[in-house]
């Protein structure tokens, strides 16, 4: 569990990115944190495993204080994170040799660190290509292959910092499936996107907007919320609010996508 | 004057590895014309867009651009391209010098060339209170708007655009294509790569659609959605759906406004 | 990229399942050797044995072909000797090779060829993350600590490189694309336009380096101790080796 109280974050040239957030991510959930480009985002979340200390305010991990230097390694043990850029993120010249940075870093005996990395490797799918050069991966399978890192620390609670935004569809919706199965198998997840389409599948959603929390729901609520403003939602939403606002549908369906509105405009009988 | 791509093929590596990246590729792009290249990964896309402005010489078949084969000097100045990725094409101190790295190559100076950057600026729609700071520190949306400033400095005759609305967000998206909208009204011939379906199909003119390197299909937005062994936008796909249940939709709509109208139209006659 | 310079060819040999410390170990000894070796009969020897190593590495002539980008400095090496030596000139001229020039030349390319093929083998045959493991090793007991390193920071960095190096390459290309598509080649001092990659490629490797300082620190990395997934052990086999490389050496040099 992670607990945000009252926190503010300001720059060193002065700048205020957060302003008193309180936000509490519960065990096993799926939180996606939408946001524009330059919402305070990635500021918030590098405050969730202690890359960022808050200015104000406190955030603590499973009940460590991030502030306290003495729990910090066991926060990062518990708080994995994924970057945006999957070329920057890369430890080793092989996938495997990636994988095991964590656990090398835990000081773990290497029979349980081979262990631990086949386990992550099989995770994200990548079995056949443990012993490839990173170099010569796409960024889809590089982002794979850093979320295996991660993966291998065993971590309860993970963290996505906009990591299909480099990619192209393929890649994206195959890192979505494994994020997914990721929170089914028990991960508590928090996706931090600006791709409204993949706030769809989460528990919940929060809204980011420069630096404070403009929204906090379900998806369909806050859909609805910012379709009532005005403001673009994904087509297949858009589409299904309009034709409830006209009275031809259900106003309780929440399409996942376009097709399943299908038996909502046309049931077949 | 057109760009001309006639029968171009490229392939790297020899012997058993040789790699085939395009195959027999014809289109042309007008003054004033947008077209859409759709295409997945691995399509060669990218190939392609290195030989629109020289990067690379075709080893078969040609590119010309207004009558000048691209592998000529002027090519470069008269065809812009806004790669993929923009923390990887922005290179300059500040913002102000990324925008005239183009114009101060093609000898433009003082005045004129600090003119010509806040003209830039202005037309992607950015502040020009940024010029003075690190492309780095802009949000990845400023950023591509940066870089395709850094591209319209130079006044290209064409506009070729790898991706562009990969990681932006709406807001940044709406100023992208309005920025393009403007361009094409004065006479910039514009070539749109994405994978991307409902980007492409709403502003292009022409539709090419690239697999393996090779072109499969070239035509309308009209004709690319009703042709059914193409990937189809998904309010598309609903349409085709409910069409073939019975309902009275036209088949080729792909976006929400016209989706809603027929829809609408289609069950009220249905239900009287 | 295959049979790429000092790359590495999986494989079952028994060079391939030698610990990394008597492999870097006996690579040292064998240059010496070489080095030491002041005939080309000698040198012979060396390569002799290479060949059999080859073989027995199992990775082919790959290892040997590799070289071929390095052709222009050893012609350049031997040219260099040849001309520059002073003897007996080989032709009538102001500006002639000579016979001992030619004799040193040869020798001097020929030790530098057979340094490369032996580093060449040591890394074909050891996959980086071991060579590491096996440089960290051999670095530990020494007291690095005081001027504020750690072995364990050494094998790190190398390991880094391996990937950052390639991948800055490739940044850099894309960066060169940039500029070409801007036109940089109306530029007129080539020299400008050197400087004009170097210095933002310079900079974006620090600002990736920065980026992956950060992840790296997400991952628990504090640099003074770390276990490898490749754990060391030395066999009955890799103490025999290194005996026998020990002793010959040790022979070659003061018998």
């Amino acid at each position: 569990m992670i607990e945000l109280k009252g926190v503010s974050y300001i720059y060193p040239n002065g700048n205020k990115v957060l302003d008193d957030i309180y936000i509490r991510i519960e065990n096993g959930s799926f939180t996606t944190i939408l946001g524009d480009n330059g919402s305070g985002k990635s500021t918030l979340i590098r405050h969730m495993n202690g890359l960022l200390k808050p200015s104000q305010g406190v955030v603590s991990v499973c009940g460590m204080d991030t502030a306290s230097p003495a729990d910090i390694w066991k926060i990062r043990q518990t708080v994995g994170m994924v970057f945006q850029d999957p070329h920057s993120q890369a430890v080793g010249a092989t996938v495997e040799e990636d994988v095991a940075f964590g656990p090398e870093n835990l000081a773990l005996e290497s029979d349980e660190i081979r262990l631990r990395v086949t386990n992550a490797i099989a995770n994200v799918g990548l079995e056949c290509l443990e012993d490839s050069l990173l170099m010569s991966l796409s960024g889809g399978q590089l982002q794979k292959t850093a979320i295996a890192g991660v993966l291998a620390m065993v971590p309860e609670i993970l963290i996505f910092d906009e990591v299909t935004s480099m990619l192209d569809s393929d890649s994206r919706s195959q890192i979505i499936d494994i994020v997914r199965q990721l929170n089914k198998r028990g991960k508590t997840v928090v996706y931090v996107t600006h791709h409204m389409e993949e706030a769809l599948f989460a528990d919940r959603v929060i809204v980011l907007e420069n630096g404070y929390i403009a929204s906090d729901g379900t998806p369909w609520d806050v859909f609805r919320e910012i379709y009532a403003s005005g403001r673009k939602v994904p087509p297949h939403l858009e589409l299904a609010f309009r034709l409830q606002d006209a009275g031809m549908i259900s106003p309780d369906v929440f399409p996942m996508d376009a097709l399943s509105l299908k038996e909502e405009i046309c049931p077949s009988r | 004057m057109s760009i001309e791509v006639n029968g171009l093929h490229f392939s790297y590596g020899n012997g058993k590895k040789r790699l085939t990246i395009l195959k027999d590729v014809t289109f042309s792009v007008g003054k004033g014309e947008f077209v859409g290249i759709i295409g997945n990964v691995g399509c060669g896309k990218t190939t392609l867009i290195k030989h629109l402005n020289g990067l690379l010489v075709p080893l078969s078949g040609n590119v010309t651009v207004d009558g000048f084969a691209s592998s000529k000097k002027e090519v470069c100045r008269k065809v812009g391209v806004l790669f993929q990725q923009p923390s990887k094409q922005l290179f300059c101190k500040t913002v102000f010098e990324d925008i005239a790295y183009g114009p101060s190559n093609f000898g433009m100076k003082g005045d004129e060339l600090e003119h010509c950057v806040h003209d830039a600026i202005e037309k992607v729609g950015l502040s020009s209170d940024i010029l003075g700071s690190s492309p780095f520190s802009l949000s990845g949306g400023e950023m591509r708007l940066v870089a395709l400033a850094g591209v319209l400095s130079s006044s290209p005759d064409y506009l070729v655009l790898d991706e562009p609305t990969s990681g932006l967000s709406t807001f940044y998206k709406e100023r992208l294509f309005k920025t393009l909208e403007l361009l094409r009204q004065n006479g910039v011939g514009i070539v749109l790569v994405s994978h991307h379906l409902e980007d492409v199909l709403g502003v292009a003119d022409k539709i090419v659609y690239l697999t393996e390197g090779k072109m499969v299909f070239e035509g309308t937005p009209e004709e690319y959605l009703s042709s059914l062994s193409l990937p189809a936008p998904e309010i598309t796909v609903l349409m085709r759906e409910l069409s073939s249940s019975g309902l009275a939709v036209k088949k080729t709509v792909f976006s929400v406004e016209d989706a809603f109208n027929e829809i609408v139209g289609a069950l009220s006659e249905k239900r009287g | 990229m295959e049979g790429f310079l000092f790359s590495y060819v999986a494989g079952k040999s028994i060079l391939h399942g030698l610990d990394p410390r008597v492999k870097i170990f006996s690579v040292m000894c064998l240059s010496i050797l070489i080095f030491k070796s002041s005939a080309l009969v000698d040198l012979l020897v060396f390569a002799l044995l290479f060949v059999g190593l080859t073989i027995l590495a199992g990775s082919g002539l790959s290892g040997i072909m590799s070289v071929r980008p390095l052709l222009p400095i050893f012609v350049f090496i031997f040219l260099i000797h040849s001309f520059f030596t002073e003897g007996a000139a080989l032709f009538n001229s102001q500006f002639s090779p000579t016979y001992e020039g030619l004799l040193k030349g040869s020798l001097v390319t020929v030790r530098f060829v057979l340094l490369i093929l032996y580093g060449s083998l040591l890394t074909s045959t050891t996959r980086p993350a071991v060579i590491t493991a096996g440089i960290e090793r051999i670095l530990r007991p020494l007291p690095l600590r005081r001027v504020g390193v750690t072995s364990f920071e050494i094998a790190t960095m190398m390991s880094l490189a391996l990937y950052f190096v390639p991948h800055l390459l490739w940044y850099a290309g894309q960066i060169k694309d940039s500029q070409l598509s801007r036109g940089s080649k109306y530029r007129r001092n080539p020299i400008s336009g050197t400087l004009s990659l170097a210095i933002p490629v310079l900079k974006g490797s620090m600002r990736m380096a920065d980026d992956v300082a950060m992840a790296m620190e997400s991952r628990c990395y504090q640099g003074n101790f770390r276990t490898s997934l490749f754990e060391l052990k030395m066999t009955a086999r890799d103490v025999l080796v290194c005996s026998v490389v020990l002793g010959v050496t040790a022979l070659v040099l003061y018998a």
